[in-house]
């Protein structure tokens, strides 16, 4: 399990600082969606999740160990999928060989499977392919590591609409209740249905971090609905079939999660989402 | 549902374990094995080209130089003129291979992946040293192994000159145990340029082997600078002096100061290798530059 | 999986899950797939297909055989059209009753149209629904 605690970071001294006072806990058996807007810092939190830069305040631990020590202990509970990255240039089969020896928990079967969802082949060089192929490969054998926390940033930029889905599917099937995955993304739609916990970035600390069904059962999203029918709401934008709102929640009804219309309005009324999730989870 | 076997159990342990530097997280033998097998295994395209290139350079230079040789008496590659090329190739080539630490934590895209392989700090580092060490320099003689042999076959088919082609790598080390060196040199000035261009690779990342030569200069006339102002004041100087290597310099003879010399190296080396380490502890991502 | 926009995931793949038992996809007591099976098959979140399969199971329209995984209960299918007959009395009904009240449309007149489609179905097996 990893723990963030007050987590303090700013790239110079004098200015706006990147993170003031993060705390976040990531269990295991969710997927993490890490929103914000570019340039917010969601790459810099993932990279300090496995120890790849150190916060100036605070302390990043897996298991009680700080990751910034960078122990191979630590680091082979922790994959990161980058979201720009060089393979080397050797077939997939030397690539798998030589790297899953360091992943206790490496299932190659698992790997072939992820290839065969993807439609990958066995190329013969793994630096000649696209960075979407390129990906592919990385988010294959990054899940059949079986690692208990998987970081991935922007997994979906790069790749193709089919790809999409099929990185849905892959994540659906590779994911269990011993894991827990962090995805960076600004690309909601790509990751829709995939999330099962949501945390926005902003102004330094996390504006929301809260399970899905937390959320819906706050707030209550219409999609296509009448101008009458919004009246009160929360947040609301005019589409071709009508108003898409967010509106008060008072009984508890069930609503499909908007997770855009969700981050848009946290971005433009941040107080707004603070005082509604104010209450710790019951 | 779940097909995998992480037992609760099992990570307790290991988190336990992980809770101090434990030796196995500093320095594991095994995980050592894999991590230069790994390197090893995706260099492999990287270094052939390294053999064929040297080995292509260092036929074409024997070949050119090869008339220049007294006929058919000597071997070519046992002439001077091809030895100091040899040794200065050699020495340049280590330093580049001990700069290409650099490449490889140089761009973020690459640091990335090469920090966070689960091998320790000290694992990673010291594959490099021992590439540096053992493998480039296999690699380089048995280049210059091949080149001697083809360098002779071409010379006296094309020119038809007496083939000659000696003993594998002959006279290369005796080059060394002239009057004015020794080996002990040989294998200081080796280290040396490997800790040193190391070092260089874990300050810059970019031009790493231009700075670090850049430094190398700069330093050196900075100890002359100073020596030679130093040379004006007598009593600065045999303070120095006395300093540096003792008052009882007369009476040692000259292997003695080979080693006194060489003492101080290693000490250098210690120093600079500890400082290696310790940038490369201390890596991070830069996310600013890109 | 095309999902409709306003009812929420884990329903949805609940009444995908019912048509399919209904269609005769999965047979009664045949298992049916893993959660992540289906979580992959549909893109979904594990987690949401848990809830779905735990809806299923309240319902009795599936069972859970410990460490094997999920089986389609022998009543599946009356328990399937059970509560959609409840779903409907529940909410599609009043919505039906409060458009006859804001239109004025009598009951009679729906009484003779409802029989008049009755006719027309029983009289004409091809429309009529498996």
């Amino acid at each position: 399990m990893l723990q963030i605690e007050n987590l303090e970071f700013s790239y110079h001294k004098k200015k706006t600082p990147i993170f003031n006072g993060i705390s976040l806990t990531i269990q295991p058996g969710s997927v993490y969606g890490l929103l914000g807007k570019n340039g917010i810092g969601k790459s810099t939190l993932l990279y300090m999740m496995c120890g790849l830069m150190f916060p100036h305040k605070g302390h990043v631990t897996l298991d009680g160990v700080e990751v910034r020590h960078r122990y191979p202990e630590t680091l082979e509970k922790i994959f990161l999928v980058p979201e720009e990255f060089d393979l080397p240039a050797i077939s997939v089969d030397a690539y798998v060989r030589r790297n899953s020896v360091f992943y206790p928990h490496f299932d190659r079967e698992q790997f072939d499977r992820y290839l065969a969802d993807f439609e990958l082949e066995n190329v013969k060089n793994l630096a000649k392919t696209s960075m979407g192929q390129k990906k592919k490969y990385l988010v294959s054998f990054a899940l059949a590591t079986n690692t208990p926390l998987l970081l991935m940033d922007e997994p979906t930029n790069g790749m193709d609409i089919p790809s999409k889905s099929q990185f849905r599917k892959v994540i659906a099937s590779g994911m269990n209740e011993q894991k827990s995955i962090v995805i960076s993304t600004h690309q909601v739609r790509d990751l829709e249905n995939m999330i099962d916990r949501i945390d926005i970035l902003e102004g330094g600390r996390l504006l929301l971090d809260r399970d899905t069904a937390d959320i819906t059962s706050h707030l209550r999203f219409v999609k296509g609905a009448s101008e009458a029918d919004v009246e009160g709401a929360l947040y609301s934008v005019s589409t071709i079939a009508g108003y898409s709102a967010i509106l008060p929640n008072p009984t508890g009804e069930e609503s499909p999660l908007d997770i855009e219309m969700l981050f848009n309005y946290a971005i433009e009324k941040p107080a707004e989402i603070e005082r509604i999730f104010a209450n710790p989870v019951k | 549902m779940n097909e995998y076997d992480i037992t609760p159990n099992a990570q307790e342990a290991t988190a336990s374990v992980a809770a101090r530097p434990t030796a196995s997280n500093l320095f594991n033998l095994k995980r050592f094995g894999r991590y230069c097998s790994k390197q090893i295994h995706e260099w492999k395209r990287g270094l052939l080209l390294q053999f064929f290139s040297l080995a292509g350079i260092y036929t074409l230079l024997m070949f050119l130089f090869h008339s220049t040789d007294e006929k058919g008496l000597t071997p070519s590659i046992a002439s001077t003129g091809i030895q100091i090329i040899i040794w200065l190739g050699f020495f340049v080539y280590i330093a580049k291979s001990a700069s290409s630490l650099a490449d490889q934590i140089g761009r973020r895209s690459k640091r990335v992946l090469y920090l966070v392989v689960p091998a320790s700090t000290a694992e990673k580092y010291i594959a490099h040293l021992l590439w540096t060490i053992v493998l480039y320099p296999i690699l380089f003689f048995a280049a210059i192994l091949v080149a001697q042999y083809v360098s002779e076959v071409a010379s006296s088919m094309i020119r038809g000159e007496a083939f000659n082609p000696g003993t594998p790598l002959q006279g290369l080390l005796t080059f060394w145990n002239n009057n004015m060196y020794s080996t002990s040199f040989l294998v200081n000035y080796t280290i040396n340029i490997i800790v040193t261009f190391t070092l260089g690779a874990t300050l810059w990342q970019k031009n790493s082997f231009l700075k670090t030569i850049a430094a190398c200069f700069l330093l050196g006339i900075i100890v002359i600078v100073f020596y030679t102002t130093l040379l004006d004041k007598e009593e600065l100087e045999s303070l120095f002096t006395f300093l540096v290597v003792g008052n009882y310099l007369d009476s040692f003879n000259n292997n003695d100061l080979v080693w006194i010399l060489n003492g101080i190296s290693a000490v250098e080396y210690l120093l600079f290798g500890y400082i290696g380490y310790m940038r490369m502890k201390e890596l991070e991502i830069n996310e600013t530059k890109r | 999986m095309q999902f409709k926009e306003n009812q929420t995931i884990y329903l949805q793949i609940a009444e995908r899950i019912s048509d399919e038992i209904l269609l005769g996809h999965y047979a009664i007591g045949a298992r049916i797939p893993s959660v992540r099976e289906y979580a992959a098959l549909v893109e979904v979140n594990a987690n949401t297909v848990m809830r779905s399969y735990e809806f299923l199971q309240t319902q009795g329209i599936i069972f859970n055989k410990r460490g094997i995984g999920f089986f389609v209960s022998p009543d599946a299918k009356h328990k399937i059209k059970e509560y959609r007959r409840n779903e409907f009395l529940k909410t599609e009904l009043p919505r039906f009753f409060m458009q006859l009240y804001t239109l004025h449309i009598p009951m009679d007149e729906i009484d003779s149209m409802y029989r008049e489609f009755i006719n027309n179905l029983t009289s004409n097996p091809s429309n009529q629904e498996s």
